[in-house]
């Protein structure tokens, strides 16, 4: 980003720069009479822009980035510092900690998906054995109706065998 | 010369003098302000909670026009913030557009996860809570598949269920929703690199994602709009009652943030986000790859143009990698919210989207009545 390569006083000078020249843009002149209170609005909105922009600009820069990176990494560190002093002190008080709540949740979960596992094995196995309860069916069924007996023995791979 | 002419800009004593009056006058509103925000009622429209999973509820839409068509339309929102946003106000409601079409619409409402739901993944979401929800809304009204609308968040999500199950899908509104990260030049995308945001150690740290980081950094995308222009413009029109109610319902939203299941917020960011899985093929939902080009059914990608969160880079190309045949892209001139709620989106986006929805739903044979009467 260009922000960083440049000295202090040139984003502050590029940033007046570009209020002014978007002033100018939006056709910004000098107030005569009534217009006044537009001309206003129009120097703040000009100005919200250029603030906008630079902001934008300034949040994708190398600097910014490196300077919320480091700030989060402290953050989360001294949230983790705090936990593991949390779990110390409420376990030395003989209370569970959040990472006790953690290992049960991981533990049922684990039971959750081996339950469901099972019980999924267990129903493909029901609907092989229906299914095969059918044939079977369907094979007897043939066996004690005369006209399926006929179709038994006519067919060509004998159901009814 | 007079001074007027040599300092353009600088204020005389009489502009002094209306610009203190002004400022009195609008203090004189304060109160009413303070009564209209304490009066402030999001939903337009009232519903039913027709399922319930752990904290998932879904609610259906209350309505007195018949249903004109037997294809039901599930929403799908994001995991970041309540839904009612799709639904805020008397105009400013994307779900009225469907209800008064005649199509049956429901909402999902993912809850607020706990501490103990730090485990929850995309698996548990899309394979665990919305496939028995489609699965419910076929059997409640007795059709094969079902229309999806899914917006920002609950729009990725959607498409990757239209992957792995697109008999179930008869329609699909994307609205404003990413699929393929590649384009890293948006601010988020910056944030969310893998060297500056590390997910791994936020979620090993805090459990979930908390609501504040992610309202903050929302907030921080656009600071100047959010911080001061936003306030500036509430000033001008606090003598304006409508517009407070407005103001007042969408700050209600804006605040109303939820913390995301931190496994699920782990995989979104790190699979999707940095990793950009989705797009490639290569993420794994309950044991099978997610194909985008498996979605078959008709697809209507709503894109925001000047979306700050989701740029239009991020949700195009969705129609490039699809297996559909009928499919449109519409890229209306609004913000990510405005796309929503916006007074123009209203009028002139969503009649068009319910209609495209209208032609290719199955309308209603027989007796019009309401499910499950």
């Amino acid at each position: 980003m260009g922000a960083n390569n440049n000295s202090a006083g040139d984003p502050f000078s590029t940033f007046w720069t570009d209020w002014m020249s978007q002033m100018s843009g939006l056709g910004v002149v000098p107030p005569s009479g009534p217009s006044r209170e537009d001309v206003l609005k129009q120097m703040r909105q000009a100005f919200f822009d250029a603030c906008a922009k630079h902001c934008d600009e300034f949040m994708r820069s190398e600097a910014f980035l490196d300077a919320m990176k480091r700030s989060f990494d402290g953050a989360l560190a001294f949230k983790q510092q705090l936990n593991e002093f949390l779990t110390r002190a409420l376990h030395e008080g003989q209370a569970p900690a959040r990472s006790d709540t953690d290992s049960i949740m991981l533990v049922l979960r684990s039971f959750e998906e081996r339950v469901l596992e099972r019980i999924d094995a267990l129903g493909q196995r029901v609907t092989a054995l229906e299914a095969h309860v059918g044939r079977v069916t369907a094979q007897a069924a043939a066996g004690n109706d005369p006209a399926g007996r006929a179709r038994a023995a006519k067919g060509p791979k004998g159901a009814a065998r | 010369m007079s001074a007027t002419a040599t300092v353009p800009w600088m204020m005389n004593p009489a502009d002094f003098q209306a610009v203190w009056s002004d400022f009195f006058t609008k203090l004189a509103y304060l109160p009413k302000a303070m009564e209209v925000a304490k009066k402030v009622r999001v939903g337009a429209t009232p519903t039913d909670t027709v399922l319930r999973i752990d904290k998932m509820r879904l609610l259906h839409y209350v309505s007195t026009v018949r249903a004109q068509f037997e294809t039901p339309l599930l929403v799908v929102f994001a995991l970041v913030n309540r839904p009612y946003i799709l639904d805020l106000r008397p105009g400013k409601s994307v779900v009225a557009h469907f209800v008064d079409r005649g199509l049956e619409t429901y909402n999902l409402d993912w809850g607020v996860p706990s501490d103990g739901d730090r485990f929850l993944g995309l698996d548990d979401y899309i394979e665990g809570q919305l496939d028995p929800v489609v699965d419910f809304l076929r059997e409640r009204h007795h059709c094969e598949s079902i229309n999806m609308l899914g917006y920002c968040m609950g729009g990725s999500m959607t498409a990757m269920y239209a992957a792995l199950h697109p008999e179930k899908v008869k329609n699909f509104i994307m609205l404003a929703a990413p699929v393929d990260w590649s384009a890293k030049d948006h601010l988020l995308g910056k944030w969310t690199d893998p060297s500056v945001f590390d997910v791994d150690k936020l979620i090993e740290v805090y459990g979930n994602a908390p609501a504040e980081l992610l309202q903050g950094s929302f907030m921080m995308l656009k600071p100047v709009s959010t911080l001061f222009e936003k306030y500036f413009s509430f000033y001008e029109n606090m003598d304006d009652e409508k517009y407070l109610e407005d103001f007042f319902a969408m700050e209600t939203w804006l605040n109303d943030n939820i913390p995301v299941a931190g496994e699920m917020f782990r995989q979104f960011v790190k699979y999707c986000m940095q990793q950009n899985k989705l797009v490639r093929g290569e993420l794994r939902i309950g044991g099978k790859h997610v194909n985008l080009s498996e979605i078959t059914c008709p697809i209507l990608n709503l894109v925001a143009l000047n979306d700050h969160l989701v740029p239009k880079e991020l949700s195009l190309p969705l129609n490039d990698y699809v297996g559909s045949k009928d499919k449109e892209s519409i890229v209306f001139p609004a913000g990510h919210i405005g796309l929503a709620v916006g007074s123009k989106s209203n009028r002139e986006l969503w009649p068009k989207a319910a209609d495209w929805l209208a032609k290719r739903s199955v309308p209603k044979r027989g007796p019009q009545s309401l499910p499950g009467a």
